[in-house]
């Protein structure tokens, strides 16, 4: 297999996440670089994570605000959002990441960037930023469905 | 005054999302039909004061069965459920006197309001 | 039908839940391996069928196939692997190892409800 950009493994990381949207909660999701036009401000308060071992390492990570958190998993289980309780959200937006990367890495086994993957984790506080050393390689996409916006993030560590 | 609701979706959570947020506002759901053809045999026989339709299903799709909705009873109210994406749609669906459609994701001020501008 | 879900995943075990009641069933919840075998001591003679997650901590889906199979008691009821694991050598291997049926997540409430039946033997 040739060489893969950071840009297109980000690619695939969010064009399953809106197959996994769109099986699981019904939702339409558009994908855009970050960074680019029209991109609103967005405060995540909670985020999913996963480290990955590979050829080099890296973490993936989805953060969103807490709406959007409850909105996703109120649409997954049927559960109404007021329903669900803080343990939901992050256990929910972990599952997230962990059901986002299971396809990507069926795609990529048997190539260089095959990896491992690790058990999911969430985070969560008030305006949420992960923060990598300068020159790490990374890429980041933001995601739409329809008000729910989500960030995704992977970069080498 | 509305107050029996049918709702007709493919997707099991939307019904039951839908009915917990209309019951705690004291509607009644009425019926559950899964497609368009279903929708429309259920609406002829619960006679229902509202039906919250989704566009994209098997059999007969949300607008097909709308149409037929609106030719047995012109003064049908229905609710159009629509995703990112159906905008084609959408103008098709005001061409049959729908006007509301509400957007996936939908919460419960959205629910309530859309039922609101119906009376 | 009482049916046992073994997922580290509080989210994947209410999805679950939300399936067996559309088919008037009884859930039992299993957060992980061991927890699972534990339920399974008590429990197994009323379990019909067993949903289980291959990744989750202390005893991965893959051990608890195989102490299953390995267990006269439980031997014959079916497992329904439902994981993210989506590599076909893993597939293979979990078939091989005696899971029954295998689900893989994404997956819609609808397409969970009709693989459930079909294990069940009431499908089409």
């Amino acid at each position: 297999m040739s060489s893969i950009s950071i840009e297109e493994i980000a690619d695939l990381f969010a064009n399953n996440l809106s197959k996994v949207l769109r099986t699981m909660a019904g939702f339409e999701v558009s994908s855009i670089q970050c960074g680019q036009q029209g991109m609103p401000e967005i405060e995540p308060s909670i985020m999913g994570a996963m480290i990955l071992h590979g050829q080099k390492d890296a973490m993936i990570s989805l953060a969103m605000e807490d709406n959007t958190a409850y909105m996703l998993i109120a649409y997954m289980t049927g559960i109404l959002p007021e329903d669900l309780e803080e343990q939901d959200l992050y256990d929910g937006v972990g599952e997230l990441v962990n059901i986002m990367t299971g396809e990507v890495k069926a795609r990529l086994a048997n190539t260089p960037y095959q990896f491992r993957l690790t058990s999911p984790f969430a985070l969560g506080g008030d305006n949420l930023k992960v923060v990598f050393k300068k020159n790490l390689q990374g890429a980041c996409r933001f995601l739409t469905a329809g008000e729910l916006e989500i960030i995704f993030r992977i970069s080498y560590i | 005054m509305i107050k029996r609701i049918l709702i007709v979706d493919d997707s099991p959570i939307i019904h039951t999302l839908l009915r917990k947020t209309l019951e705690k506002h004291d509607f009644e759901v009425c019926g559950d039909a899964h497609n368009g053809r279903e929708g429309v045999e259920m609406y002829k026989e619960l006679k229902p004061d509202l039906v919250f339709m989704d566009i994209t299903m098997p059999i007969i799709d949300g607008l097909e069965a709308s149409k037929l909705i609106k030719e047995y009873d012109g003064q049908a109210k229905i609710i159009m459920l629509s995703a990112m994406g159906d905008d084609d749609i959408i103008g098709q669906a005001e061409e049959l006197g729908i006007d509301i459609f509400l957007k996936k994701p939908f919460d419960e001020y959205k629910i309530i309001s859309a039922i609101s501008k119906m009376i | 039908m009482k049916v046992l879900a073994i997922d580290d995943s509080i989210m994947v075990r209410k999805i679950i839940r939300g399936a067996v009641e559309v088919l008037d069933g009884n859930l039992i919840e299993a957060s992980d391996g061991i927890e699972a075998l534990e339920v399974m001591e008590e429990e197994y003679k009323d379990i019909d069928l067993i949903l289980l997650d291959w990744n989750m901590p202390r005893l991965n889906g893959m051990e608890v196939l195989k102490q299953l199979k390995a267990d006269r008691r439980f031997r014959g009821i079916p497992v329904m692997m439902v994981t993210t694991e989506s590599e076909r050598k893993n597939i293979v291997r979990a078939i091989q190892a005696g899971a029954a049926h295998y689900l893989i997540k994404p997956f819609t409430i609808e397409e969970l409800v009709k693989r459930i039946m079909e294990s069940m033997g009431k499908g089409e």
